[in-house]
This record gives structure tokens, sequence and C-alpha cells, in this order.
């Protein structure tokens, strides 16, 4: 083929762009999210007191009750030798919304979640923006119309519905995670994402899988348990507390080897990923280094069951 | 092992080095040779391949980031072993389509200048790739390196499939730009 040799030429292109598109998308976001968590100022009440507070980090609101507190929102800062990196985000009344999964379902199927016209998305946000910009309302990476999600309180969910120049169209959703108190996974799980009674099937991924192979071909269905022992995971998922994984003390934690990825479908088109790693923790993308810890047989049941 | 301690193996022509690049990059480059070549028992072979390709290749090459050397070798040793392949017969698969596509680049009815050589071209590439912003960077090269699908690139990134195959179109049509403004061609 006249590209043979342009294929070849790409074979052998500067390392630090390979090593980048190796990392990047959900192994980085776990990274990128996690990188945030630890940068930006932390407080984590009860039992554990006052963790760590790096410099130049504004400080968040009071904690209360909450078991682990999200950090604010920071934007990025360039600095020299770093390569500059951003999630898909939206300002919306003083918080920034970052992107959660894309919605693949049909024109019909995304429409049929969108509620409430909200206002226009700027598209005016990235890695160099100004940080006063970040003020703005409406505020984002995307252009496009924005809208409420029928189900979800616009407070922690709202969604994108971008046009393209070919003519499709996409719907992009966007969860706050910016400076939200969280004591058990019911204040996640259950009140935000809505996971109990409204999940249509689960699939799950390996950990190889998930990191090597190709997804298409090894999305398993997720049917080892019944639903009954599916139940008691949810239950103990939504009942156990939050934790924070501080990198310092434990900087192998993502590299553990045992994990598992589970994906509820839900009835309404929605997708909620789960990460589990050994030990009893379950977690999801945007929380980056705070997980429920449920150490336990139906934690173990469930994990065994995406081996 | 460190990966330094694994290239002064094969410095000292010590066997030793097999094994440990085994224990360490099988799995990532059984992967890459996997995502060309779809088929387990090729990517196996392509694998076993590479570990002689390093063993040739080191000395005199003294890598600094050994996992991007291999992954090279493997990339390479899986075209080829591709493109034997289907000269017997029309490709097909992702590893198809993604070479139609790259087709696009070059303008029609001409061939990139055969005195250019592949380093030459990569060096092109390198600041045309600097150029780009890091999702166009990075779609296109998990296409064109790795040879990924649409859907698990979209998986990857959180993206809409449809804005993949934009960012695809659009990284494409620059290249062959970028190519024409180089004068690179027959």
């Amino acid at each position: 083929m006249r590209s043979d040799k342009l294929n070849d030429a790409i074979g052998e292109i500067r390392d630090d762009f390979i090593i980048d598109s190796e990392v990047s998308g959900k192994n980085r976001a776990w990274v990128k999210w996690a990188a945030m968590a630890a940068c930006l100022c932390l407080v984590v009440a009860g039992a554990f007191g006052i963790s760590k507070q790096p410099e130049a980090v504004q400080t968040p609101q009071p904690v209360g009750e909450y078991k682990v507190y999200t950090p604010s929102f920071v934007p990025p800062e360039l600095r020299p030798g770093v390569q500059p990196d951003m999630i898909g985000c939206l300002v919306y009344n003083g918080a920034v919304y970052t992107q959660s999964i894309a919605f693949e379902g049909d024109n019909a199927a995304a429409e049929a979640m969108i509620g409430e016209y909200v206002g226009e998305a700027k598209g005016n946000l990235d890695e160099w923006t100004d940080k006063e910009v970040w003020k703005e309302n409406f505020a984002s990476t995307y252009d496009g119309s924005v809208y409420t999600v029928k189900g979800y309180d616009k407070s922690f969910r709202l969604c994108i519905w971008q046009k393209w120049y070919d003519g499709t169209q996409s719907l992009q959703l966007l969860d706050n995670y910016d400076g939200i108190g969280l004591n058990t996974g019911k204040d996640l799980f259950e009140d935000r994402l809505h996971i109990r009674n409204n999940v249509a099937q689960i699939k799950y991924l390996t950990h190889y899988d998930w990191n090597y192979e190709s997804h298409i071909d090894h999305y398993k269905q997720f049917d080892k348990l019944t639903d009954e022992q599916f139940e008691s995971f949810i239950d103990e998922l939504c009942g156990s507390e939050f934790v924070f994984i501080d990198y310092e003390t434990m900087p192998d934690f993502y590299e553990t080897p045992t994990q598992g990825h589970l994906y509820l479908e839900m009835k309404d088109g929605t997708t909620v990923e789960l990460r589990l790693i050994d030990g009893g923790y379950v977690g999801c993308q945007q929380l980056g280094w705070y997980f429920v810890k449920m150490p336990g047989e139906p934690f173990d049941a469930v994990l065994s069951a995406c081996q | 092992m460190e990966d330094s301690r694994i290239v002064e193996l094969y410095w000292q022509r010590n066997e030793a080095a097999i094994a440990h690049t085994q224990e360490k990059y099988e799995k990532y480059c059984y992967a890459i040779a996997k995502g060309i070549l779809n088929n387990d028992e090729d990517a196996n072979e392509c694998v076993n391949d590479t570990y002689m390709g390093a063993w040739n290749a080191m000395p005199p090459h003294r890598p600094a980031i050994l996992s991007t050397f291999l992954g090279k070798i493997t990339r390479r040793i899986s075209l080829k072993k591709y493109r034997s392949k289907s000269a017997e017969k029309r490709g097909s698969g992702e590893t198809a389509l993604a070479l139609e596509e790259l087709e696009e680049c070059i303008a029609s009815e001409r061939s990139l200048d055969e005195q250019l050589s592949a380093k030459e071209l990569a060096e092109v590439l390198n600041a045309f790739l600097d150029m780009l912003k890091a999702d166009e960077r990075r779609v296109f090269l998990r296409r064109y390196w790795f040879f990924d699908s649409i859907e698990d690139i979209s998986t990857r990134f959180g993206f809409s499939q449809s804005k993949v195959k934009m960012l695809l179109k659009r990284t494409r049509d620059k290249l062959r730009a970028q190519l024409e403004k180089e004068d690179i061609w027959l």
C-alpha cells in the first residue's frame, strides 16, 4: 500500500509520544483524578483528623460530619517541563462539573434523558486558560447546549448536547464532584448515581483485559452470582464508609494485582463503572483516591466473579 | 528488574536478559502484536521474534526506555507478518481499516518520496505530532500506532465514537496538508 512507508515511520516516532498515548485515557484518567486529589487541599473528618495541606492551595469549606470531603476544584497550572492535560469540564453555579461517561445510545434514547435547558457552554477552557475565566458561568471545554438530566439532581449531574460537523450528535454527561462531603456509599452510589433498583444488566472486564486488551471482544456478562448475592454487595456498598487512600503511604495502590471492573448498565441508558481493588475497596473514576471500604464476603464474591 | 539492569544483561550477552524481558514485557508486546494481527498464534510468534530482535539489537543499542524499544520491534515484526499474510488475500479487520484510512494522508496518484528514509519521515511526523493538541495526538496514535478500534478509543477516552471519527479525520487532513507543505512526494 502507498501508506506503508508512512505507517512504518509512525512506528519510529518519539518515545514520549508513545508512552503518553499508552497511559492516556482510562488509566490516565484514574491517575489524573488521583493526582488532582493528592495535590488539592484535603480534609478528612471524624477519626482521621486533618490530613496534609499542600502549599498554595485554597482552604476548603468546613467538613462538618463528613468522613471524606472531595477537594474544591483548582484550575490547572502550567509548570516548566510538565505536559498539561485536561479532562472535560463545565463551570455552573460556582461548581466545576467534570466529564462522566459519554452516552452512546441512539439519538432517541439520548433525547429521552434531556431535561430542562440550562444555558450554552462556551467552549473557552483549555490547559492555558487564565484562572479568571474559570469563574465564568458556563465556562467549558465543550461547545453545546447544557441541559439537566431527567431523574438526576442538577446540583450533581448535567449534560451537554453536542452536534458535530458531519451531522452526528452525542450526549456528554457531566458530574459535580467539586467539594462534596461523603459518609457512606449511599451518599454517592444511591443518592447521586441511583444504582439501587435501576440496573438493567451488568458486564465486567478482568483487570488484564481492562489494561491490555481490545474491550469490544472482552466484555463479559456478569452472571456468576445470584441476584441476591449481588444485592448483598449493593447493600454493603451503600452501608460502608468512604476512606481516603493516602498516596504517600500507599503509592502502589493502583498497581494492586487483584482488581475487577464492573459496568452497571442502568435502565436509563447511563453506565456506572465500579473499580474493585483487593482489600475491600470500591471506587468510581471521578473519585480518584476516595474509595468505599467494605472488606468481607459480599465484596470477595463479586471480586472473584470478575477474575 | 529495572530496565537498565536488563539492558546491561544484553550487553553482557547474558541470556538471562531474555527471561527478564519476557517476565516484564511479554504482556505488553503481546498486546501490541495482537492488536495488529488479531490472532493468538501469530501474536505469540511475533513476541518470540521480538526477543530475538532485542538480542540482536543490544548491543549496539542501549535504549533509555526499554518498553518502547521493544514495542517498536514488536510493531515492525507484526506489521511485516500482517503484510505477508494479506498479500495472499484482502485484509480485513481493524488493521486493514486503519491502513486504508492512512491512505488518505497521501495525495492521490502520488507516493511518498522513496529517497526519504523512515527516520527522516519520522522526524517530520514528530514535528507534526508536536503541533497537535493532546487529545488529537493520543487518539491518532491509539489508532495508527496501536491499531485500536474506534470503539475502544471512545471507551478509553470517554468520547463518543462520532467524536473519535471526527478527530481522526481532522488529524489525517492536517497530516496530508503538512506532507504536501513539506513537499514530501514523488
